[in-house]
């Protein structure tokens, strides 16, 4: 276990000391996150229950879409994840509801861990385990990438041009994803912020 | 003494750098190479050659080295085969000579020599091979001592490792004039470019020939050139950086020596990282290498090749010798004459294999040099070249004494890379050169890697592939103004070999390959390159022939009559270069060798000091030692027994759960499952069967029906991914139609396996007070969503896998480890036990459960005793082969129980069964024993098995034999169940 | 080698599983050649030296099966398209 934790996942700063970190990363909790698969040749109609319901029309090309509420990140084609702030109240009726006979709705709430990742070396350590091209001519503010890093399958999505990413990975695997990223980050210096209950992320 | 010239030079006179050289220090410069400042102190004798140990030197000034291979750093940082020619001087460097002993002076197998016909071609198949018995106790162990290069390092490596991609426009691959050139049209039009070269100076030849560009020295230009790159922001050089592999769709593999240059890696940096370029376009240009001259003794310490000479007289300040000869078949071979002349080095002669005619009219030219129109046939000397035999066109022989001999023999393009994808490159005649021919999608070459050797040519093409290859990727620029060089001449009449040499004339310096061995596999019928290369071992290790495959081609294509066109080439393979395993690796090592997976409970069972064991890419806890408990056998008996008197908490999250919703939820279900799901009640789960396709047996699970098109499915750990991947298929590839909608909720849920007879009353205690567990409100099978004591949602599901009354309850990932906490600590006064892996794995074989040892993919259904469960019904994967009678044959191995007849007895996984009486072999073989376990219930061994027509041999005795480790036991073979046949005390 | 998804964009092999021969029918069940009909399904393949059409599934990305055109003598992929557009309009049945 001492082994299991060796870059024990706390706030403080990792790797070099000196000067501002290369890498600034969070944990947002307090979310709820569900899988929504449009039913068969429903998608369209059920980019419309959501415009209804959440003023947004969840995307159909791998990009983000933010309503009132939730935000839609594509997940593949006619299927999204649903991510907003927690809730009270069963997120499956919620959602059920809005999208009625059009898709089907999966709580994930407790799957995932969400990260955010900022600093002026961010590229450079997701790069060490993520063979996507995240030049800012590639990647911009707004697009998704369903993907792997360090071989653990990912959702990533850039928010803000700085730029600063959000990172959801399976719950199970965060261990092994926080061991790569602590090793690749300790060259440019990480500091891990307190965790923080989820927002959209405002610039 | 020392060869070190006043002035020039790209070295910082200002930075000295100490370092060592078998133990004894000397002093170089920033920006020497290993070589380089070993040449400046005067050291001539670097290693001993891999056959005869002879003494070798420095023969090249670039990767291309085969002899000068030393050991850098010691103890775990020990590295073997590094190229003294490569490595960057750093102050505190250490290296040592290998394969010598007991010193790199005075080595006692130098005696080889001596017996070197015992040493020729094939040797191996030759020489060591009668008697047999002799291989592995005596001439292997002896070779192995004798031959071989350097030593890896014996403890593990301390130092990090990584991996990165990097994507571009433009990859430009080298970093000299052409690939300058390259990479600065190509970054002027705004493309993405990356340019990389494996030297700590990026310029290439510019560093090293006295030119000009413009008037200005080429290592101006190639300085503006860098600076100008350097300012571009979509533009990222990578010194230190040896692009060794090209791989499909644009992907080249590279790794940069981050901190090779330093004693050790300052701290949190890598010492080398891997990186792979992902290039819409490429341009290579890699250069070129030259070739040795093969005449008698080519291989003495201070033979070297003649454009090295004008590296390290150029760029390191260093006169690698102070009276040289000069031999060369080109006019190339002059420049070198030059520029020891005008270093104030002295030359003895320059001694061109050529016609008189050619030799007199570049003797105008160069005026100050004598010049003989001849050959070198030998050179001569103890450790080091003291003199040369010269034997003229006229035939008269002299010597003539000098401490260095460039040799030329022409330049070969460092066309490797354009042929790792399989293409071949086109021999020249003309220019007696291999050049590129098919190149790989999306690369182009410049300069002397695509046979244009001169300065002028390489800058032109290098300008213009840089800007086509960026108009490719959709920019536009223009051709720059030429700048002006000075013309150049490249002549050149091949001569492959010196015919009346006197002394071992060798072409492979890395193996010890001379010329007659060459020529002698020729005369044993060897006609194929490839079988001259595992024949002779040309072009073999760590150098892979980089100066020798030419000369070696057409040596054997002269002997065989041949063209060197259909004698053709080797293959080359990725690596370029050697290439750390480490850096292969990567982060990728030790515990991060690959991504672990933890349980919810991983916290709560480690503070509880259970044992872990790994499970697939799982962290399971397989025991929770109690006190005074140590090895396995103590607290598995002890939870097995709490589980069938009281009650046990288990995390079994790690089964795979797939959420199948949508109108035609159950018609895929009733496809994937080989049993009937039709007749399932909402609020009701169900053992399920899949087979695959060819009738065998694929996973087993439950089947729980959350609402009228919901399910809830499981899988077994090991085989999560592939079912959700099957199921995927089923949906998109076969039946598309389908309106069906499923996602993975393996971690939306933690999932706990509350076992035992007092299982009913622990759950009680954190559920909401309201639900009711009775046997007529959720009786076994039952599932359905509750709330916890705290109104939390949760799912239950009354199943059992230990045959005890039994539920499993599901908290979102997140609430996993309050909930197993909660669990533990509400049942203290019933007796609650946590178990492990071991304890669940004891209670399943009690209970007759079968798992991944009888679900081995080479069983059915029937086998394992299910057989009626196949719905003749419908249609489900695996339902037409599945019928196929061989897998339905009663004769089959099929699922038994066995019980040791002797009591005290004890079984293994694997033991075979024999009848009784019978021989121990393979025509009595009856089957195996699946899985045992000591069973604290029954006290004794049980197992379960796979015996043929087992089902009808219960009661008998057969034998189980463990022929490999000598263990054997007489069981009895009995039903499966060991426990509860009739089911009562899960139904209780 | 790197495959272009056609929801995904191009992405590395290390993301996909390969599975095989793209252009295969599951055969009906019930008809009376059934045992051999998918006998013939289940075991016996091409091994085309060429062009070849081959199922891959995107795990590390959208979790979508792909049919991927494929040279095997040099594997330069001409394209790949999502399998559910390949078997839905059932061709090559």
């Amino acid at each position: 276990m001492a082994d299991a934790l060796h870059f024990a996942f706390n706030p403080g700063r990792l790797g070099h000391r000196e000067g501002a970190p290369g890498l600034v990363l969070q944990e947002l909790t307090q979310f709820t996150l569900a899988s929504v698969i449009a039913c068969k040749d429903q998608a369209a109609q059920a980019a419309a229950a959501a415009q209804r319901a959440f003023g947004t029309s969840p995307p159909m090309a791998p990009a983000t879409a933010a309503g009132n509420a939730l935000t839609f990140i594509w997940s593949g084609p006619g299927h999204w994840l649903a991510l907003g702030p927690h809730a009270t109240g069963a997120v499956e009726a919620r959602l059920g509801t809005a999208f009625g006979t059009h898709a089907s709705v999966f709580d994930q709430s407790g799957s995932r861990v969400l990260l955010e990742l900022r600093g002026p070396r961010a590229r450079d350590v997701l790069a060490k385990g993520m063979s996507i091209d995240l030049h800012p001519r590639a990647f911009r503010t707004g697009d998704v990438a369903v993907t792997t890093a360090s071989h653990l399958a990912v959702h990533l999505w850039q928010v803000a041009d700085e730029p600063v990413y959000r990172l959801l990975v399976v719950r199970t695997w965060f261990d092994s994803l926080w061991r790569w990223l602590a090793a690749s980050a300790a060259e440019y210096g990480c500091e891990v912020l307190a965790p923080a209950p989820y927002a959209s992320h405002t610039a | 003494m020392s060869s070190r010239l006043a002035q020039g030079g790209m070295i910082n006179r200002q930075q000295a750098c100490r370092f060592a050289f078998d133990g004894a220090e000397y002093s170089g410069y920033a920006g020497d190479s290993l070589a380089s400042a070993l040449l400046a102190n005067d050291v001539r004798l670097i290693g001993r050659s891999f056959k005869y140990h002879r003494p070798r030197g420095i023969l090249s000034a670039g990767p291309e080295e085969p002899n000068a291979l030393v050991e850098l750093r010691s103890g775990a940082r020990r590295e073997p085969n590094t190229r003294a020619t490569d490595v960057e001087l750093y102050d505190g460097l250490q290296a040592t000579s290998q394969n010598r002993w007991p010193s790199l002076r005075f080595d006692v197998q130098a005696i080889n020599g001596l017996f070197s016909p015992l040493f020729v071609a094939g040797f191996y198949y030759k020489t060591f091979m009668w008697p047999a018995s002799f291989w592995e106790k005596v001439y292997e162990p002896m070779i192995r001592r004798a031959a071989g290069l350097g030593r890896a390092a014996l403890e593990a490596d301390p130092d990090h490792y990584e991996k990165s991609w990097a994507h571009c426009d433009v990859l430009v691959i080298g970093a000299g004039p052409a690939g300058l050139a390259a990479a600065l049209t190509a970054a002027r039009t705004g493309a993405r470019v990356i340019l990389a070269d494996e030297n700590f100076a990026l310029g290439g030849r510019c560093l090293a020939e006295r030119r000009t560009i413009d008037g200005q020295p080429a290592a101006d230009w190639a300085a503006q050139a860098i600076a100008e790159l350097r300012s571009l922001p979509d533009v990222r050089l990578f010194p230190r950086t040896t692009v060794f592999g090209v791989f499909d769709d644009g992907v080249y593999g590279a790794v940069e020596r981050v901190n090779d240059h330093l004693p050790v890696p300052p701290e949190f940096q890598p010492r080398q990282r891997v990186w792979r370029f992902i290039a819409k376009q490429t341009v290579l240009a890699s250069g070129s290498i030259e070739r040795p001259l093969v005449f008698g003794n080519n291989d003495l310490p201070g033979v070297m090749l003649a454009g090295a000479v004008r590296t390290y007289v150029n760029r390191y300040a260093v006169l690698p010798g102070r009276r040289a000869v000069i031999f060369t078949d080109n006019d190339d071979g002059w420049n070198t004459a030059a520029d020891l002349v005008a270093a104030g080095g002295q030359v003895a002669a320059i001694v061109d294999s050529r016609e008189p005619v050619i030799v007199s009219e570049l003797s105008r030219r160069f005026p100050e040099i004598q010049a003989i129109a001849g050959e070198v046939t030998g050179a001569r000397g103890g450790r080091h070249v003291e003199s040369v035999e010269v034997t003229s066109r006229s035939g008269t022989s002299r010597r003539l004494d000098c401490d260095l001999v460039a040799m030329s023999g022409g330049w070969s393009p460092t066309l490797h890379l354009t042929s790792h994808k399989g293409n071949r490159p086109r021999w020249d005649e003309e220019r007696s050169i291999f050049v590129p021919d098919m190149l790989p999608a999306g690369m182009r070459v410049a300069g002397a890697a695509n046979g244009d050797m001169t300065l002028g040519e390489a800058l032109v093409t290098g300008f213009r592939q840089g800007l086509t290859a960026a108009a490719a990727c959709g920019f536009s620029g223009s051709m720059p103004t030429l700048p002006r060089v000075t013309d150049e001449s490249t002549r050149r009449v091949p001569l492959w070999r010196v015919r009346q040499a006197s002394g071992k004339c060798f072409v492979d310096f890395q193996n010890d390959v001379t010329a007659d061995d060459v020529e002698l596999t020729a005369h044993e019928g060897y006609r194929s390159i490839e079988h001259l290369k595992r024949y002779t071992t040309l072009g073999m290790a760590t150098d892979q022939g980089k100066t020798s495959n030419v000369t070696g081609i057409a040596l054997l294509a002269q002997q065989r009559s041949m063209s060197i066109a259909a004698t053709g080439t080797t293959t080359f393979r990725p690596p370029y270069t050697p290439v750390a395993m480490g850096a292969l690796a990567g982060h990728h090592r030790g515990m991060d060798f690959r991504p672990t997976r933890y349980a919810p409970s991983h916290r709560w069972a480690s503070e509880l000091g259970a044992s872990f064991t790994e499970s697939g890419p799982w962290l399971r806890a397989e025991w929770f030692p109690g006190p005074g408990e140590s090895a396995w056998f103590a607290p598995t008996c002890r939870e097995v027994k709490a589980v069938r008197s009281a009650v046990g908490l288990c995390d079994v999250s790690t089964l795979g759960k797939i959420d199948v919703q949508g109108p035609d939820a159950l018609k895929l279900i009733e496809r994937l499952y080989a049993n009937n799901f039709a007749t399932l009640a909402v609020g009701r789960a169900r053992y399920g069967i899949m087979l695959r396709e060819d009738g065998f047996m694929f996973d087993d699970g439950t089947a729980a029906r959350l609402a009228e098109n919901r399910y809830l499915i499981t899988t077994t750990t090991s085989h999560a991914v592939q079912v959700y991947q099957h199921m995927h298929l089923c949906h998109q590839a076969l039946w598309p139609e389908l309106d069906v909608q499923f996602v993975s909720v393996t971690d939306q849920w933690a999932q706990f396996a509350i076992a035992g007879p007092r299982s009913r009353e622990l759950l009680q205690r954190v559920l909401d007070p309201q639900i009711d567990l009775s046997n007529q409100a959720f009786p076994f099978m039952a599932a359905g969503e509750v709330r916890l004591r705290n109104g939390e949602p949760a799912r239950l599901f009354r199943i059992s896998f230990s045959g005890e009354l039994a539920y499993e309850i599901a908290v979102p990932g997140h609430d996993g480890d309050s909930l197993i906490r909660a669990l533990h600590a509400a049942g203290q006064d019933l007796g609650v036990v946590p178990y492990g892996l071991e304890a669940l794995n004891v209670l399943r074989v009690e209970k007759g459960h079968v798992v991944g040892s009888e679900l081995n993919g080479q069983t059915t259904a029937h086998d394992l005793g299910i057989g009626r469960m196949l719905s003749t019904q419908k249609d489900f994967i695996g339902s037409v082969l599945g019928r196929r009678a061989n897998l339905i044959d009663p004769a089959r191995p099929r699922l038994v129980g066995i019980r040791t007849v002797d009591r005290n007895a004890k079984l293994a996984g694997g033991m075979h069964f024999i009848p009784q009486g019978a021989k121990c072999s393979i025509e009595h073989d009856q089957g195996h024993v699946t899985s045992v376990c000591y069973s604290p219930i029954l006290e004794q061994w049980i197992g379960l098995g796979l015996l043929t027509r087992g089902p009808e041999r219960h009661g008998e005795k057969v034998m189980v034999v463990d022929p490999l480790r000598g263990a054997e036991a007489l069981v009895e073979v009995c039903s499966p169940v060991f426990i509860d046949p009739e089911g009562a005390r899960l139904r209780g | 080698m790197r495959i272009p998804c056609p929801h995904c964009g191009p992405r590395t092999h290390e993301e996909f599983t390969y599975y095989g021969d793209a252009t295969v029918r599951r055969p009906s069940s019930s008809s009376p050649d059934a045992v051999a009909a998918f006998y013939d399904y289940v075991y016996t393949r091409d091994n085309p030296f060429g062009l070849h059409r081959e199922l891959w599934f995107h795990q590390g990305g959208c979790h979508e099966w792909l049919v991927v055109e494929r040279d095997t003598r040099n594997h330069a992929i001409k394209g790949a398209v999502p399998a559910r557009d390949v078997f839905k309009a059932g061709e090559s049945k």
